[in-house]
């Protein structure tokens, strides 16, 4: 039960926020990240650096969790931030190579003006041949109807760039498409 | 010696176009059009005429209309609602007849029955509240729009009226001949929306706390579309994202609030002794002589007091606005009213500010000294600013511009404490939207067609006023050594303009269509405008041309080529690659050095020398003296490499024939010899910048002109000499271009480690 109430609260305020927006302003706040997917061969992961406002991400955090984490301030929650932005990622983020599912480990978290900076690694278990990526980002779509999440690829000498957003979440990369 | 003149020649021509007669034939190509990227936009732009000059500056025909108001505006506190009764008298400067007049009705965004919401695709959400769902599937929406109660001419009589959407056509009796001026009347009222809900740029915010609401107002009268040389009558709708195109005129406006209102607008307060206090008048006439420090009008102690009163009675609050496109008031018995004065040239300027206590301690503060050093920054990058005041409202959520006023986010939290963001965050947008009446509000671009060219435009100064704000300021940025702008570097941009083409649209795109309305309507344009101010024209060509256009174009109505033409037009730099390139197209940067090949100087020919003579059937006792550059790499034996006079008899006796013994001193020897490729797998032809580092430790750069692409627009050779050994060579050293793949850039490769690596041993530490 207090995990039904916990999901309808989360979803009123998600719902809440996302009236169609029929108004963009002269310097609003545009609901955007970009996040860059490398595959590191010597490593055999997936390394991904993601750039959300930090507005943004507070906000989600304290939509989906209850907690102000006061993030960039003196306020700041270290260790509560570290577990609840891991909590966050590991149900937004995934990542699926060759149809398997891959470990996420989130490294850490710094910040670059009003961006925080996200790391996490995937790394993988086996070293087969890469024939099929397919990553879902869900970032900050439960709560901005409008958010688009930039995604760069890179898979070897390949890339692939694209735009997610709450309708569309995932993004899929094969070798056969080529 | 003829033939000995005639071989030269073929000689010549044979070793710049670099042996490619033995290259096989291809068939035959079919031939094309000029695509060349220097080409110019002939086909792009309109053709000057009579009205819009070549030189980019108004033609001897140009013409505006002019739209008076004369309005009585009541604010009914209460039920919050708005009623107006308003007379406009427009003058046909234009040479047309007008059979009928076009007003927008920018409300009826917010009608019950508005397309605004239809217009985007929508998916089935994960799940509904019931209050979403109801108000999704079964509620009645609020109805915000306007309610026209009557349009009537001057005599009284009524005006047939047809209402599209958010434009309203009057059809007038007979035409409005050239020259003519028209007067009619409207009587309107709606349905004031909370614009904390549904993101409106105008409305109130409701403070449960204390009951109040505070009110920020505007396009909330019916307005006259523009009819111009380049668009007749405005014809888009109001959809919400682009923004308005108006008319300039001048204002007569009567407000009618609760007695206990503060309230500030455009335009001069006609009855200032009528609606201020004995000391509010004081407090003004001190803040009219303070330049430093703002002087509170209304303090944060009289305002709380205020919040509790609840008056019944009215009071009203006069003005008249000169030379203005639109209108806008702010009013709240919230409100705290604070003023300073600005020195514009030899003019005093009232820098205000309004905001609830709410925005304390932030807004007292900074708010004011924000509009007075934006004024300044501004008006020397443009002209002087003309109007007498420029009011900075704090409303949440809000970051919207109007005449004098304009709406301002930024709240501390509610124990007034407040981070460095939402500090800097209510610095930046004061600075844009103060910054806004200079683009569009005075250079009066229409913004529903072309967003980016007041956003651009304001973003490219919003940076500059940013910085000149933190140097005016140390105290604004303690702790930093420059203010932290967000947009305007040129790496900023790359990782929009790298992504997915199938979501970017190019900057001379409606507002209404593009993907991602910051990067392109904002960040893009501006960058744009940074890239060529710091790196394509110089500081000197740019701001005199930037001045020219904004000078040019001061109360008057610009289209992108005017301003186009008037950057090249007052600097003699030919732009139109770059336009093409940056605002027509999604073409992006990416520059690199593909290839170095060194050579030594020697007597002897090179093999390819030697299978050209046998291929031609000479020897060397046909061949006059020459010098040759032979591959380095394919040199049989590792001796030291010599300067050239050593190297070469032909040249040394060369030189002791031609020269003086003084001037064989004097001459360079370079020993190094280096043929470099650079590659361009990017569209946008840029200058090519190159740091060159020798052996030594030395380094110099060399910036080609973008000029350099425009024969071959995929890879260029240079051939560099010199007297120490290259070993080095980075193209874009100081990342000014927004090259977007910088792992081309320098030779030899430079294995940097990964971004990713780089954070996570920072975040290590």
């Amino acid at each position: 039960m207090t995990s039904l109430l916990h999901t309808l609260s989360v979803l009123f305020v998600a719902l809440s926020l996302s009236v169609t927006s029929i108004a963009d302003h002269a310097e609003h706040k545009f609901y955007l990240s970009v996040s860059k997917l490398n595959y590191n061969q010597s490593e055999e992961a997936f390394q991904l650096v993601s750039r959300v406002f930090i507005d943004d991400l507070e906000l989600a955090l304290k939509t989906r969790y209850g907690v102000d984490l006061g993030l960039d301030t003196e306020a700041e929650q270290k260790v509560l931030a570290q577990s609840t932005i891991d909590r966050y990622l590991n149900s937004m983020l995934s990542l699926r190579v060759n149809d398997q599912e891959v470990a996420l480990d989130f490294i850490g978290y710094t910040y670059e003006a009003d961006q925080v900076l996200l790391l996490v690694e995937f790394k993988r278990p086996d070293p087969s041949p890469i024939a099929r990526v397919e990553f879902r980002n869900r970032l900050l779509t439960d709560v901005f109807d409008e958010q688009q999440n930039l995604v760069h690829l890179t898979v070897l000498k390949f890339k692939k760039s694209s735009v997610l957003s709450r309708e569309l979440d995932t993004f899929t990369w094969e070798l056969s498409h080529l | 010696m003829k033939h000995l003149f005639a071989w030269f020649a073929s000689a010549f021509v044979l070793f710049s176009a670099g042996l490619t007669a033995q290259e096989e034939k291809k068939e035959r190509e079919p031939g094309h059009y000029n695509t060349n990227k220097f080409k110019q936009l002939y086909e792009e732009f309109a053709t000057p005429n009579t009205f819009r000059s070549a030189s980019g500056a108004p033609g001897p025909d140009y013409y505006q209309q002019q739209a008076d108001y004369v309005m009585d505006i009541q604010l009914d506190d209460e039920n919050a609602r708005i009623y107006g009764e308003e007379t406009i008298t427009y003058t046909n400067n234009s040479p047309d007849a007008l059979e009928f007049l076009w007003l927008q009705l920018d409300q009826n965004v917010r009608a019950k029955d508005s397309k605004a919401p239809l217009r985007n695709g929508s998916g089935v959400n994960l799940a509904y509240t019931p209050d979403n769902f109801s108000q999704t599937f079964m509620g009645e929406s609020f109805d915000g729009g306007f309610n026209i109660e009557w349009v009537k001419d001057a005599r009284g009589a009524a005006l047939p009226h047809v209402i599209n959407f958010t434009m309203m056509r009057i059809d007038l009796p007979a035409p409005l001949l050239s020259g003519q001026t028209y007067s009619f009347s409207v009587k309107w009222w709606y349905n004031i929306p909370d614009h904390t809900v549904n993101r409106a740029r105008s409305g109130y915010e409701y403070f449960e706390e204390d009951g109040n609401r505070a009110y920020v107002i505007a396009q909330f009268f019916p307005r006259m579309a523009v009819y111009s040389d380049v668009e007749g009558w405005q014809n888009h709708q109001f959809w919400g994202s682009g923004e308005f195109a108006l008319p300039f005129g001048n204002y007569d406006v009567s407000i009618t609030v609760p007695e206990d209102h503060v309230l500030d607008a455009t335009g001069e307060l006609l009855n200032r002794k009528q609606v201020f206090s004995k000391e509010m008048m004081s407090r003004y006439e001190k803040a009219k002589k303070s330049y430093d420090e703002p002087v509170m009008i209304v303090t944060q102690e009289e305002a709380e007091a205020a919040e509790k009163s609840f008056a019944k009675k009215t009071k009203t609050w006069k003005f008249r606005a000169e030379n203005v496109r639109d209108y806008a008031f702010a009013s709240s018995r919230k409100f705290i009213w604070d003023m300073m004065a600005v020195k514009i040239g030899n003019r005093d300027v009232m820098a205000v500010s309004l905001y609830p206590k709410e925005g304390n301690p932030l807004w007292e503060e900074w708010s004011t000294k924000a509009v007075a050093s934006t004024l300044k920054s501004y008006s020397s990058h443009t002209f002087d600013y003309p109007y007498h005041k420029a009011i900075s409202v704090h409303a949440k959520n809000q970051g919207m511009e109007y005449p004098m006023i304009c709406w301002n986010y930024g709240r501390p939290n509610k124990d007034g404490t407040y981070s460095d963001r939402t500090k800097f965050g209510m610095m930046s947008v004061i600075i844009h939207e103060v910054g806004h009446n200079f683009f569009p509000m005075i250079v009066n671009s229409d913004e529903r067609q072309w967003g980016w060219m007041d956003e651009g435009l304001d973003t490219f100064m919003q940076y500059l006023a940013e910085q000149e704000f933190g140097e005016a300021y140390p105290a604004a940025i303690e702790g930093l050594d420059k203010y932290p702008s967000r947009r305007g570097a040129p790496s900023a941009i790359v990782d929009y303009m790298a992504g997915d083409q199938s979501y970017i649209a190019p900057i001379m795109s409606n507002p209404e269509n593009v993907y991602q309305l910051g990067p392109n309507a904002y960040a893009k344009p501006a960058t744009a405008l940074n890239i060529l101010r710091e790196t394509v024209m110089g500081r000197e060509l740019f701001d005199h041309a930037f001045k020219t256009y904004a000078q040019r174009w001061m109360f008057k109505h610009p289209t992108p080529e005017d301003f186009f033409r008037t950057m090249e037009d007052a600097s003699a730099v030919d732009l139109d690659w770059f336009w093409r390139s940056w605002f027509y197209t999604t073409d992006y940067v990416d520059i690199g050095v593909s290839e170095v090949k060194k050579y030594y100087v020697s007597d002897e020919p090179t093999a390819e020398m030697k299978e050209y003579m046998a291929a031609n059937g000479l020897t060397s006792a046909d061949l006059p003296p020459l010098v040759y550059l032979a591959d380095l790499d394919a040199k049989e034996t590792d001796t030291e490499i010599k300067a050239p006079a050593e190297a070469s008899s032909t040249l040394s006796e060369f030189m002791l024939d031609n020269m003086t013994e003084a001037e064989r001193s004097q001459v360079k020897q370079p020993k190094y010899f280096y043929e470099i490729a650079f590659e361009k797998p990017g569209g946008i032809p840029m200058p090519l910048i190159v740091e060159y580092a020798y052996a030594d430790g030395t380094k110099e750069i060399v910036s080609y002109p973008a000029e350099i692409w425009r024969k071959n627009d995929a890879e260029v050779k240079r051939v560099i000499s010199s007297d120490k050994e290259l070993v080095g060579i980075t193209v874009d050293p100081n990342l000014e271009t927004a090259d977007i793949d910088t792992s081309n850039n320098s030779w030899p490769k430079a294995e940097e480690g990964s971004e990713f690596e780089k954070l996570k041993e920072a975040i290590k530490q």
